[in-house]
């Protein structure tokens, strides 16, 4: 047994379960309405429909793939099948990666249906997104999905059951994307100034909702409107190596969480 | 090479004496082999009358120091030295047009320098490192359709300032009229410094710094201007009076610092039927007062209006359409704000009269917080960033807002309906449907029993 084997079967298990459907039909809707809100004022760039957009997006997406993501790891243990995978010749990290894997594959088949749904509504209708906004929705939707996935297997990793996993994902996913620059403006307050920037910087290299966000929009040529604190972070990133290194940030993130989430449940297998 | 030594010390001479009222350099001690020939029949013509140039390239300076009429179509001028104009005007009354000059040398002459009154600088080609065309206390010139552009290697892409001179330079001059001039990759387009009583008319200006700059000026008349690219359209700083109307600047939004048209310590001004579309803020107000924005469309800009301790100015009937924001304001409750559209605002209109009985007030939260920290701005359009806006709008008796905003869009003279080419939907929905199909596979196989 290896990871493909356990992706395969999370696939299985994930097209299933009854959550990923109503997901699927929620996401789909939620980006026909998208179609909607874009067909009002069209227009290329960082402009309030597209922002709008990335809002919303960020209010449904990250939840989403919380909760999916770190029910998926607590059912193991919940349902008893992971006592069963673990007398296999299986290592711990080939579980997790296998999980994380079949996982991406589910989301995304989610987020792929929805947007392609929208494109075709869109295109059939008149007036729907051009392919740049479409694709770049896309980008967008799915780095969220990659970013949060691997918060969720750490979450399903730490919580015992479903419920510990529920209230752990609404407060991390609240605390990233709702209450952020609350938390942020408040608590760099008692820092002294010279400070705020680096500190905020180095915060929002946590912050998955915001990295992903921020990189979108400095692609949609809205850098400018962060001001000279960032500019230099702005030129790089709207460079030609600023996906290549947005990607390798990513990658960092991805193995970080992943790895923290892989040593857990090995520890949790050792002492059983 | 002894003659141009001689030039020069006649010029110094004459220079030291007093500039505007050099007599005409003889004939013999002017130099530079060719471009002599045309100082010569300068110098020969008699006052008032025309002296057509020879077409061909010349190399040198030219000074037209007596009323004539000189036309210099097919006349190429490079000029290399870095303390005289290319071409220096300094009667009342002469008039210049046709020439092409290239002013390569660098340092502090213009490549056109325009001291007597009323001059006319018609349909030169400039390309300079230096100034284009400045004004020196010469008042009542006309200058008109003119291109002045930086030379090859800083065009069209943003350079360093320091590398960059004025494209259109009036100082202490009055009265003048800039007309359809073209201007491209300089520092400032057109620049007024203490210069009152100017028409900047019909002028484009594109990759400079600001497009039309106005400083310590009075009743300047600035009327469909375009550009685009520059880091501000028109930048009015320390100006009375006057008019801008019928402009339009888009896209500016390159720079941290970049709008569509700033006003710092601007009184009794009209702006009126402007564009300003796609900048990083579309109308830029500060310390101003006793103005009127009327009729105004901004739309596509990061923020639409940023309104800073500015009084007493009215603000009506502007159409504010899709900016990602749409207003940053704070200390500027005592304007009479009305009747503009704000497309983010949902107004109710129960007598049906068109406008809200809803005020739209401006939350100055965001403001405030960036100004005190500009790290923060980093939060810009983040959805915490409106969540944690709608706990802090307990006290809004202060805010600057809009009494009675218009329910629907007005008609604007040339508004932008959209920003956007027509969306091409067969790559849209052949990427749509080759998404839906890899999406369905990937179900299928998922439920699919082996």
């Amino acid at each position: 047994m290896n990871a493909v084997h356990v992706a395969r079967r999370e696939i299985k298990l994930g097209f299933r379960n009854p959550w990923s459907y109503s997901f699927l039909v929620l996401f789909t809707i939620f980006s026909l309405l998208l179609l909607l809100i874009g067909a009002q004022s069209p227009g290329g760039g960082y402009t309030s429909t597209t922002g709008s957009m990335l809002s919303l997006i960020l209010y449904l997406l990250p939840l989403m793939t919380l909760l999916i993501g770190s029910f998926s790891l607590t059912a193991e243990k919940e349902e008893g099948s992971w006592q069963l995978l673990a007398v296999y010749p299986l290592r711990t990290s080939s579980f997790v990666f296998g999980k994380y894997a079949g996982l991406s594959l589910v989301l995304g088949a989610i987020v792929a249906f929805a947007f392609g749904a929208s494109g075709v509504a869109g295109a059939l209708a008149g007036g729907g997104f051009d392919l740049r906004t479409l694709l770049l929705f896309l980008v967008f939707s799915l780095l969220l999905v990659l970013l949060y996935l691997a918060v969720a297997l750490l979450i399903g990793t730490v919580a015992a059951n479903r419920w510990q996993a529920l209230t752990y994902a609404v407060a991390f996913w609240f605390f990233t994307v709702i209450g952020w620059p609350t938390l942020l403006i408040a608590s760099l307050g008692y820092l002294p100034y010279l400070w705020i920037k680096p500190a905020l910087t180095a915060l929002t290299l946590l912050n998955p909702a915001e990295l992903v966000r921020l990189f979108v929009v400095v692609r949609l040529g809205g850098g400018s409107i962060l001001g000279p604190d960032y500019y230099r972070w702005v030129e790089v990133m709207a460079g030609g190596w600023g996906p290549l290194l947005f990607a390798g940030i990513c990658l960092a993130w991805i193995a970080g969480a992943g790895g923290i989430a892989v040593w857990a449940w090995e520890r949790g297998r050792r002492h059983g | 090479m002894i003659g141009k030594i001689a030039y020069r010390l006649a010029l110094a001479a004459v220079l030291a004496v007093g500039a505007g009222a050099a007599g005409p350099i003889p004939a013999s001690e002017a130099a530079q082999a060719e471009a002599g020939a045309l100082q010569k029949l300068i110098d020969e013509a008699p006052h008032g009358s025309t002296v057509v140039l020879p077409a061909g390239d010349y190399d040198g300076e030219l000074v037209v120091d007596k009323p004539l009429v000189v036309q210099g179509e097919g006349v190429t001028l490079h000029s290399g030295a870095a303390d005289k104009p290319a071409v220096a005007v300094r009667a009342d009354f002469a008039s210049i047009s046709g020439l092409s000059i290239v002013k390569d040398s660098g340092g502090e002459a213009a490549a056109v320098l325009v001291e007597g009154d009323g001059v006319r600088v018609e349909g030169l080609r400039i390309v300079t490192r230096t100034i284009g065309i400045q004004l020196q206390e010469s008042d009542g010139s006309v200058i008109r359709n003119n291109a002045v552009e930086a030379t090859p290697e800083l065009l069209g892409r943003s350079a360093r300032a320091s590398e960059r001179r004025n494209g259109i330079d009036l100082y202490r001059s009055h009265g003048n009229t800039i007309e359809n001039n073209r201007v491209s990759s300089m520092f400032d387009g057109i620049y007024l410094e203490g210069s009152n009583n100017t028409a900047v008319r019909g002028n484009v200006v594109d990759f400079s710094r600001y497009g039309v700059h106005l400083m310590y000026t009075r009743n300047t008349e600035v009327e469909g201007n375009r550009g685009s690219h520059n880091v501000t359209g028109i930048m009015a700083m320390v100006s009375r009076g006057g008019t801008i109307a019928g402009n339009a600047f888009k896209l500016q939004k390159g720079s941290v610092n970049s709008q569509g048209m700033l006003f710092y310590e601007v009184e009794d001004m009209q702006v009126t039927g402007n564009e300003l579309v796609g900048n990083r803020v579309g109308l830029y107000i500060e310390r101003s007062a006793n103005n009127v924005w009327m009729g105004n469309d901004v739309s596509y800009n990061f923020v639409g209006i940023q309104l800073l301790d500015s009084a007493d100015n009215e603000l009506a009937g502007n159409r504010f359409v899709s900016n990602v924001i749409e207003t940053m304001a704070d200390g500027s409750a005592g304007n009479r704000i009305e009747g503009n559209y704000w497309d983010a605002f949902q107004g109710l209109d129960p007598n049906g009269d068109g406008k809200s009985d809803l005020a739209y007030p401006m939350n100055p939260f965001f403001q405030r917080l960036t100004k005190d920290t500009p790290a923060f701005q980093l939060f810009f359009q983040s959805p915490g960033m409106k969540f944690l806006e709608g706990l802090m709008a307990a006290d809004s008796a202060d805010w600057t807002r809009d009494r009675a905003p218009l329910m629907e869009q007005p008609a604007l003279a040339g508004a932008a309906d959209s920003a956007a080419e027509p969306a091409a939907s067969g790559a849209t929905a052949t990427a749509g449907a080759a998404l839906l199909l890899a999406a369905s596979t990937i179900i299928l196989l998922g439920v699919r029993k082996r």
